[in-house]
């Protein structure tokens, strides 16, 4: 009963816009003073939450993200894709997904991706004769690839809150990754078909080659990551460490675009953000006490052991579970309060735990896109001057694909397991 | 009409700390290649400036409005609903940051005898930054509460929805 309570006051404080994390906080205070035992750990708790060595990649992968946003290299990104396949019909919807692909080598974020690359995507459809809400749906829907292939914000935290190999998981969001951009892309032709939509001229192998060569630098970052992480060379903490780096160095070598002020405002956007992270982690840290003293995670798993029988029917329930509540939580809340309770049942039901968290990232990056708390539809209609009720609805087909996708990778696990498993 | 600081004292000294942040981490790194010697405290230092960094960066978030939120009831309910709700949870926000600051300034003394475990100074100094950071907190909600007094609109970033999660 008191973690229905609990669970009431979060979402009703959530609801009538307190901050998530002071939210998180909020709730966990009064349940300190409901229970008599006040609050004389509540700091230690909240500062021991944050004083994590894996949660470090956070803040360095935004910041590498940032900084080829701020450095001009998505424009780079963005020309290379629109020589490969902007003469295929539905020419720049398919540019868009493929310059997603290659932005989310190098950015672990779907919000990066959405207001990085989203800027100059929707003003190329448009300049092209594209309609807003297909240029603002196939912009969100291609911003969900990001978080998939490594590096992986999302991955990350899930990685320290199962206390899952990192380096694994990013592997196991390569090919999920790969298929989403692939299904949308057939999405993409499908609709091209139907409404006739323009494409580019061809372009020639000289141009494609000096594209190519100009994008290189950018294009290796994903081969650095994970050449490292699985070298030995370095931990997926300092891995980020190290993109922030190279970011830095390509940038001064290669493209000259990246001045000490706009490099000043990336690492103080990208501290704010991560302060207003922090502030849900120091609250989960809180909330998570209380939730473990009143043994919420033992009393799911005992309904779920109780009520499903097969680790599919327990997939098919969290996928359920996930998809509703992304369409109303914002995502970092779910995967910090909801996921932990989640991840012991599935290991109850022997589901591998890299299968189980690119399942979890990839239906939260479905999240993202779901109406009426799409995160990176609030990003693609404020970049792209799109109305967001537009956008809510031209979303609504752009599901399909990345559902289609959960769906396979829930039924194959060795989807996900392939590659981690070559380590 | 007031105009509202590009930067913050507290965001800019956060700011500052990620930066070297950065450079104890890669430190960390090149330490293991035999480039420089190999130090035993890069990894406990760069937690505690991440903590110190975090935390201080709560401030500067106050400040600017962005912390996560989810609005869209309030919104819709109408500006002046939403002033009312805002200036309340602000109000129980400070009561409750006062009261934390206080147990902050507890937890530091009840840690000043614990020697951290690479670094030549005690779990206190990681602990502080808890009741410092939350002294900018308490500045920047009165600070907002007195803009709703006078009239002044709150902070609005320039591109707020291109503002980075971890999503």
């Amino acid at each position: 009963m008191i973690l229905l309570i609990i669970c009431f006051a979060w979402l009703m404080l959530v609801f009538i816009g307190v901050p998530i994390g002071i939210a998180m906080i909020f709730s966990s205070i009064g349940y300190f003073f409901y229970s008599g035992f006040g609050l004389a750990f509540a700091v230690q708790r909240m500062v021991d939450g944050l004083n994590s060595f894996p949660m470090l990649a956070v803040p360095l992968f935004l910041l590498a993200a940032a900084i080829l946003n701020s450095a001009g290299i998505t424009n780079h990104l963005f020309g290379f894709a629109r020589a490969l396949v902007g003469h295929v019909s539905g020419g720049l919807g398919h540019v868009n997904v493929l310059a997603s692909l290659f932005f989310s080598g190098m950015s672990g974020s779907a919000v990066a991706d959405a207001g990085g690359l989203g800027k100059i995507e929707i003003k190329a459809m448009r300049d092209a004769g594209y309609d807003d809400a297909f240029s603002g749906a196939v912009t969100a829907a291609s911003s969900m690839i990001g978080p998939l292939v490594p590096p992986s914000i999302i991955m990350v935290l899930y990685g320290v809150i199962s206390n899952t190999s990192i380096g694994k998981l990013f592997l196991g969001g390569v090919v999920p990754g790969f298929l989403c951009a692939g299904a949308l892309m057939v999405m993409v032709y499908v609709l091209a078909k139907k409404h006739n939509f323009p494409k580019d001229p061809k372009h020639t192998r000289q141009q494609i080659f000096s594209l190519f060569i100009k994008s290189f630098p950018a294009l290796l970052t994903p081969a650095v990551i994970i050449g490292g992480i699985f070298s030995g060379f370095f931990s997926p903490t300092e891995a980020a460490a190290v993109t922030v780096l190279y970011a830095i160095i390509i940038d001064l070598i290669f493209y000259r675009e990246l001045t000490f002020r706009k490099f000043w405002d990336a690492v103080y956007e990208t501290m704010t953000v991560s302060a207003s992270i922090a502030t849900i982690i120091a609250g989960v840290s809180l909330l998570g006490y209380v939730l473990a003293r009143e043994q919420a995670p033992q009393q799911i798993t005992s309904l779920f052991l109780s009520s499903i029988d097969s680790p599919l029917g327990f997939l098919l329930a969290v996928n359920l579970l996930i998809f509703v509540l992304g369409a109303f939580i914002e995502t970092l809340a779910i995967l910090l309060i909801v996921v932990p309770m989640l991840v012991p049942v599935a290991l109850g039901y022997h589901i591998d735990p890299i299968h189980f968290g690119i399942i979890i990232v990839l239906n939260l990056m479905i999240s993202t896109l779901t109406p009426p708390m799409g995160m990176a539809l609030f990003v693609v209609a404020r970049v792209g001057g799109i109305p967001y009720q537009t956008l809510a609805r031209a979303i609504l087909p752009w599901l399909i694909p990345p559902i289609v996708v959960l769906i396979l990778v829930s039924l194959f696990p060795i989807i996900v397991t392939a590659l981690p498993s070559l380590m | 009409m007031k105009k509202h600081a590009r930067y913050s004292p507290e965001g800019c000294i956060a700011s500052v700390l990620f930066i070297f942040l950065i450079c104890v981490v890669l430190l960390q790194i090149f330490g293991r290649t035999g480039l420089f010697e190999a130090r035993v405290w890069t990894e406990e230092l760069s937690r505690w400036i991440w903590v110190w960094m975090a935390l201080l960066g709560i401030g500067e978030a106050e400040r600017t409005n962005t912390q996560l939120r989810m609005d869209f009831l309030v919104v819709l309910a109408g500006e002046r609903i939403k002033s009312v709700v805002f200036t309340l949870v602000d109000l129980v926000y400070l009561a409750v940051v006062i009261q934390l600051t206080w147990v902050g300034y507890k937890t530091v003394m009840r840690t000043l005898d614990n020697e951290s475990v690479t670094l030549y100074f005690t779990d206190a100094v990681l602990y502080l930054s808890y009741p410092v950071a939350s002294l900018f907190v308490i500045w920047r909600v009165v600070q907002r509460l007195l803009d709703v007094i006078r009239g002044i609109p709150p902070y609005q970033p320039d591109l707020a929805g291109e503002k980075e999660t971890g999503s």
